[in-house]
């Protein structure tokens, strides 16, 4: 499965590369702005999009309205990885178009396995 | 002379003269004669009985005038004093016998009402000692002026200038008491108007009186007056409208049909005029002849709101910043307990679990103080629905199983299988959490920690209780306080924010239930919340363990926005 990965904080970007590998499941294209993962987008071709909330120049909500601009990407699942985890922000980047909301911190042991499901769970509703 | 001394000589006179002139009758008649002095006195004395006669006559017919005048000045007296005050006539007992028409009129009174009725009908129950003691005044032949509250017959009140003095009979003896009253309600409340609006005058709010068809003013104060740059003696010839077209907006044209429909207080409405926002409170004032009147009271919240936003954006920053890092921190050492990054020696796993179980509670303290902020700030949202309680307790034992086992604490449950009740599942969880973590931590090494749902009336109670060394008495009044920590320094290697209770409890509050507990020192403590039945939800339907948002009517309330 290909996830495009948006985060501008290194460390976070490494925490997250080392849990996806550990499942075993993803290869991974990360990006520490914006623009750069629209532009990478339709290249690599995600099969999932997992962005951070608050980056600076593009935020992740703009990331994913520009992305599902892209002829094929309309509907590509994205989920956003976020400290803002009040129940009316999830709610709100529901609304965006997001499948799930992760909240950070996250456990880098069940990272992979979050993703997975919140996929099963929106491709079965 | 005055008139009866007059009347004696006349009548003196004419006896007198009566019987001259009967002695002279009676000297013709048997022949003897009156005394010659007396022959030229006779005419004179017969003139002057004739002057005195018709000046007496005069004086007469003026003293009929003059009694018919005075009883006409009388009727016209008593006329004007029935057209402008109020009469009551009692008798001795105090038993009413006259009430004129005016008093009839103003108190809605009937004359079958008060005739023959004591006084006291007239009087409110707390008045009543004061007017035994009138009694007393009016019985010692005293009068008494002053004002008097009287009771309507419609049980309202009118205060009057009241004149109380002693009656008196045809035959000069006292008798009861006449009591002449004018209204001066009104003026009593322009009095207390006047009062009303100095204190006004100098408040920092805007206050006007308007009204409700017309926004015409009826009264605005200083401040309200010098916000829109106009003359406070003016406000009379002012219209609401005229002073800021936020007094045209639909939301406040809105609000005043809500108010003229429903209760006369409403909440309160948020008014922006340039850059400054108020709280504006509109409540209907009683009904004026002119038709209802508004009291608008608009509090400036200007500064209030930026406080609130500043703080809102500190909990946001706070929330984003701090955890920011914590990611990467406990990212990092879960990767290496995992052995991502190759074996990690026994030694060094232990420091790394010691460092990866602080990174835990330094998390839970930031969500714990962003929590008890947000409930500071009113700003804790809820999202209410229908919800098994048996999933929330199933949830809550799965979180808490690997704490459990680090303490060797087993955790059972009881009472009954299900229950559903109406709380933010979420939330409740917390709660939950909270109180077995606690119960788990001060459990003896070996222990028990029971979860028990029962119902009773409208709601369910879970209680949580462990066999632990129970709350001493010392503290078990401070338990919900913020920052108490009952286990003092250290309990088991394990230490909170001393925040938890307090979030638990104001959580279980806004969801309209309660939490309370027993401990006894050295045998434990038993902690219950309590959750209320839906029962004004119609869908019955309720959320799967796995999934608690599926098929739940979601209710959501913000405190505050």
């Amino acid at each position: 499965m290909k996830l495009l990965h948006l985060e501008d904080d290194d460390d976070i970007r490494e925490i997250s590369k080392m849990a996806l590998e550990l499942s075993g499941d993803f290869e991974v294209l990360q990006c520490s702005g914006g623009a750069e993962a629209v532009a990478a987008a339709p290249t690599f071709r995600p099969d999932v999009l997992l962005l951070d909330v608050m980056v600076p120049g593009m935020s992740g909500p703009s990331v994913l309205a520009e992305i599902r601009k892209i002829a094929g990407f309309e509907t590509v699942p994205a989920i956003f990885m976020t400290a803002r985890v009040q129940p009316s922000e999830i709610q709100a980047f529901k609304d965006l178009g997001a499948i799930d909301v992760i909240a950070k911190p996250f456990d880098p042991l069940t990272l992979g396995s979050q993703i997975k499901d919140s996929i099963q769970k929106a491709e079965a509703a | 002379m005055n008139f009866f001394s007059f009347k004696r000589t006349v009548a003196t006179l004419l006896v007198v003269l009566a019987a001259l002139q009967g002695a002279a009758w009676l000297g013709r008649l048997y022949g003897f004669d009156l005394p010659s002095t007396l022959e030229p006195v006779l005419p004179a004395l017969t003139s002057l009985a004739l002057l005195a006669y018709w000046r007496e006559s005069r004086l007469n017919r003026r003293a009929k005038l003059h009694i018919l005048s005075q009883r006409e000045k009388l009727r016209q007296e008593s006329v004007a004093l029935n057209r402008h005050a109020m009469v009551v006539m009692t008798d001795t007992e105090g038993f009413i016998y006259y009430a004129n028409d005016k008093f009839l009129d103003a108190t809605g009174y009937t004359q079958e009402d008060l005739l023959g009725t004591q006084a006291d009908i007239l009087y409110f129950e707390e008045d009543k000692p004061r007017h035994a003691w009138l009694s007393d005044i009016l019985a010692k032949g005293g009068t008494w002026e002053g004002e008097n509250r009287l009771r309507l017959r419609d049980g309202s009140e009118m205060w009057t200038n009241l004149t109380i003095l002693p009656g008196i009979d045809a035959h000069g003896h006292k008798h009861g008491a006449i009591s002449v009253g004018t209204d001066i309600t009104d003026a009593r409340r322009m009095r207390s108007n006047k009062v009303l609006f100095e204190a006004l005058d100098r408040l920092s709010d805007e206050v006007f009186i308007f009204d409700l068809e017309s926004l015409n003013l009826r009264y605005c104060n200083f401040a309200a007056a010098d916000s829109h740059s106009f003359d406070q003696s003016q406000s009379r010839d002012m219209n609401l409208a005229q002073l800021h077209p936020v007094y045209s907006s639909e939301a406040f044209t809105q609000e005043l049909a809500r108010l003229s429909q429903g209760p006369l207080t409403g909440e309160p409405l948020d008014i922006e005029k340039g850059k400054r926002v108020f709280e504006a409170r509109l409540q209907i004032l009683e009904e004026t002849a002119d038709g209802p009147e508004v009291l608008a009271v608009l509090h400036d919240v200007t500064a209030k709101r930026e406080a609130e936003r500043v703080r809102g954006e500190f909990i946001s920053t706070v929330s984003h910043e701090l955890r920011s890092p914590m990611t990467s921190i406990k990212g990092a050492m879960g990767l290496l307990l995992a052995g991502t990054a190759g074996p990690v020696p026994e030694k060094a796993h232990g420091m790394l679990s010691i460092a990866h179980r602080n990174a835990d509670r330094l998390i839970n303290i930031i969500n714990d103080l962003l929590d008890i902020e947000k409930i500071a700030a009113g700003r804790m949202t809820f999202d209410l629905g229908k919800y098994d309680l048996a999933a929330l307790i199933d949830e809550a034992i799965v979180t808490n199983a690997s704490y459990s086992q680090r303490f060797d604490v087993q955790i059972d449950r009881e009472g009954i299988e299900n229950g559903v009740a109406f709380i933010d599942f979420e939330r409740s969880l917390q709660v939950l959490n909270n109180l077995i973590s606690n119960a788990t931590k001060f459990s003896h090494p070996g222990g028990r920690v029971v979860i028990r749902l029962e119902q009773e009336d409208n709601q369910f109670a879970i209680s949580v209780q462990d066999f632990g060394k129970g709350i001493p008495a010392s503290k078990q009044g401070e338990i919900f306080d913020k920052f108490v920590q009952v286990g003092g320094h250290q309990e088991n290697g394990v230490r909170g924010t001393g925040l938890g209770l307090a979030i638990a409890k104001a959580i279980v509050e806004q969801q309209q239930g309660t939490v309370t507990f027993e401990s006894t020192e050295g045998v434990g403590t038993t902690f219950r919340a309590t959750f209320p039945e839906p029962n004004s939800i119609a869908d019955s339907s309720v959320a799967p363990k796995n999934n608690p948002q599926l098929g739940v009517v979601h209710d959501t309330w913000k405190e505050a926005s």
